[in-house]
């Protein structure tokens, strides 16, 4: 019985679990790389690298999951980055000059913009009725448009402080950015898909006209899920602004593809319906520690993209090849049969 | 008369006529602003900022009426635009430097339509995978260091004119026509269309779907490489960023030219539409002196509001 479900259970999150075999492997290289990683250093550096495509990762699955896609979260990472690098020292000194208040303020201000975005682009594509893809690639242009109009030239005043918090780590053990992913998946991701908001999203994307005619609330379930994608960019626009202490709204950015990459290598479908955060966490932790790894090597940051570009068209063959072995065999299987009939 | 009377609501509903009320109406208001846009001379440089956009078009017109999009523009034409000044330079030779380019072009296509048509992935990240390895693939070649220029030949294409056209102009109508063509009076076009409609339906009836969209992403990288060419002939140099900014219009002006992003439905005369229509809100914006900043957030507006306009999918009913 316990053989029979684990069964099921590899066979339903079979890409999942060669994502997280992968993403064992990487760490293990990364073990043999880095002198430090069995210090408390190591998982923080690590975590580091890693947190901010984690939280992308987070929203762009959650439009993966209604079958949507979300070209405008690079952008919209950049602006509210920009936002951030530009009203902390402002906000602070409004606020009576603590760090700490116009920390907390700034952070407030930023997810709520960021929300307002992912608001915007929901609209778009439920009352709008237009495709995620096209939607999301004009208010990415309108994003990149905003980040430039608040910061025009790169820069911005962020206390070393702030940096420090979100970087460091907590009773000098546990890394921040590891706690942040936690409260990611503790306070976002598992309420949401426990929700019916969350719930909704699978049916969505498994086949919207079912939903709709089940009752499913079609349309809030995805303003919500736009705005979650708008708060995680934010998030990671803030841990972005604490890793760089600026803004750059110039900034080239790799987002926009290894989100979806990281959504795609967890499992997550593009067709909608199939997928779950904690194959994206691996997906994300994959893509972002292949680039610590080529540095180690002494490969040339050149190939960086190349390499990520091709991680992907390999996890997506894998489907490919699977099911073509399947076929493969069935056939075979079905010749034996009708031989021995 | 029955019949002419609904002709004629056919007609004001038609993507076609609002395509011409909108060019007609963009060009007035920026003549309007600028009479000096009205000279026969700015309409012709006009052209010759929409030929490059255009020939990229044929291609992004393509894909997405197979129902998919090509997400790779920006590389697929900075990398094969970097092959032939590179190669042009080390052999001295331009035509040498044109093969080259076009054999990456054809590269491209295979890469990128054996992905999508035989190992079955998305169209979207297929191509955005391709346009990181595209991006990779040309630093690697120039190993961060540009070199090569345009040639006379090239120059001349884009700079040159016959009749007071200019030669790329020509080229780009050349090539529109032969894709309404191709789209229109051939079985290979047929299919295409038949693909995008249903690629389940089109694979039962017989047709190998799998030839043709492997077909359609070489002819779009082809044609983004002779963009990739003509915009050495225009700039001069190569630069790593002369592609960049074509990613997000050239799959605005297709759907702005009444194609359907979901594939199946729309052409490449609409396109061409869409093409001119983007370029006539540039120099708006232009004459109205608009930052960059500005330039960005308006571009995206508008194109939301065209879409919303009339892009607009079916309400959802039971």
């Amino acid at each position: 019985m316990r053989n029979e479900r684990t069964k099921l259970f590899l066979k339903r999150n079979a890409e999942c679990v060669v994502a997280y075999c992968v993403l064992a492997v990487v760490l293990v290289l990364f073990a043999a790389n880095q002198a430090d990683f069995f210090t408390v250093y190591g998982p923080q550096s690590i975590f580091n690298q890693v947190i901010t495509l984690c939280i992308a990762a987070l929203g762009q699955t959650v439009i993966v999951l209604t079958s949507g896609i979300d070209l405008s979260v690079g952008n919209l990472i950049i602006f509210t980055n920009c936002v951030a690098a530009t009203i902390y020292m402002p906000v602070t000194n409004a606020l009576g000059g603590s760090i700490v208040v116009g920390g907390v303020a700034t952070i407030v201000i930023v997810l709520l913009v960021g929300v307002l975005a992912g608001l915007f682009n929901g609209c778009m594509v439920v009352y709008g009725r237009l495709q995620p893809i096209v939607v999301t690639l004009a208010t990415g242009s309108i994003f990149s448009g905003l980040a430039r109009y608040v910061r025009p030239t790169p820069g911005g005043d962020v206390p070393s402080e702030f940096a420090r918090f979100f970087t460091g780590r907590i009773f000098d053990v546990f890394p921040m950015s590891a706690l942040i992913l936690l409260l990611a998946i503790f306070l976002i991701w598992i309420p949401y898909r426990k929700s019916r908001a969350g719930q909704a999203l699978y049916a969505i994307g498994g086949n919207e006209k079912a939903a709709f005619l089940n009752g499913i609330k079609i349309n809030r379930s995805k303003l919500i899920a736009y705005s979650i994608a708008g708060l995680c960019a934010a998030i990671c626009g803030v841990l972005l602004t604490a890793q760089t202490r600026s803004g750059d709204p110039t900034a080239a950015n790799n987002f926009t593809n290894n989100s979806i990459a990281a959504a795609v290598l967890g499992g997550a479908s593009l067709a909608g319906g199939k997928g779950s955060y904690f194959g994206s966490i691996a997906g994300a932790m994959i893509l972002s520690l292949i680039v610590g790894l080529l540095i180690f090597w002494g490969i040339s940051s050149y190939y960086q993209n190349l390499v990520q570009g091709i991680i992907l068209i390999l996890a997506l063959s894998v489907g490919f090849f699977t099911e073509f072995f399947k076929q493969k065999r069935e056939r075979a299987q079905a010749v034996a049969g009708k031989e021995a009939n | 008369m029955a019949a002419k009377s609904l002709d004629w609501k056919a007609v004001v509903k038609s993507t076609g006529l609002r395509l011409v009320v909108m060019m007609v109406g963009l060009y007035l208001v920026s003549g309007i602003l600028e009479p000096n846009y009205l000279q026969p001379s700015h309409i012709m440089s006009t052209l010759v900022l929409c030929c490059f956009l255009g020939i990229i078009c044929i291609g992004q017109t393509l894909i997405i009426l197979t129902g998919g999009a090509d997400l790779s523009v920006a590389y697929s034409v900075t990398f094969s635009a970097c092959v032939f000044a590179q190669t042009t330079k080390e052999t001295g030779n331009g035509w040498i430097g044109f093969a080259a380019a076009m054999l990456v072009g054809v590269l491209m296509g295979l890469f990128k339509g054996v992905g999508v048509a035989y190992l079955k992935i998305t169209p979207m990240v297929m191509t955005l995978a391709t346009n990181s390895i595209l991006m990779s693939a040309t630093f690697l070649y120039t190993q961060g260091v540009l070199k090569g220029e345009s040639t006379a030949v090239v120059t001349a294409l884009a700079k040159d004119s016959f009749l007071g056209i200019r030669y790329c102009v020509l080229l780009w109508v050349a090539l529109g026509i032969a894709t309404i063509f191709l789209l229109k009076k051939t079985t290979f076009g047929r299919k295409i269309f038949a693909v995008g409609c249903s690629p389940r339906v089109t694979d039962l009836s017989g047709i190998n779907t799998q030839v043709v969209l492997v077909g359609v992403y070489v002819i779009a990288s082809v044609m983004m490489a002779v963009a990739g060419i003509l915009l050495i002939g225009h700039l001069g140099y190569p630069n790593y960023t002369m592609g960049d900014s074509y990613q997000l219009i050239s799959i605005a002006a297709v759907v702005i030219g009444g194609t359907s992003i979901l594939g199946g439905h729309g052409g490449y005369l609409g396109t061409m539409g869409g093409v001119v229509i983007i370029y006539l809100i540039q120099s708006i914006l232009i004459i109205l002196n608009i930052a960059e900043a500005g330039r960005e957030i308006v571009n995206g507006a508008i194109i939301l509001i065209i879409l919303l306009a009339y892009g607009r999918g079916k309400k959802q009913s039971a």
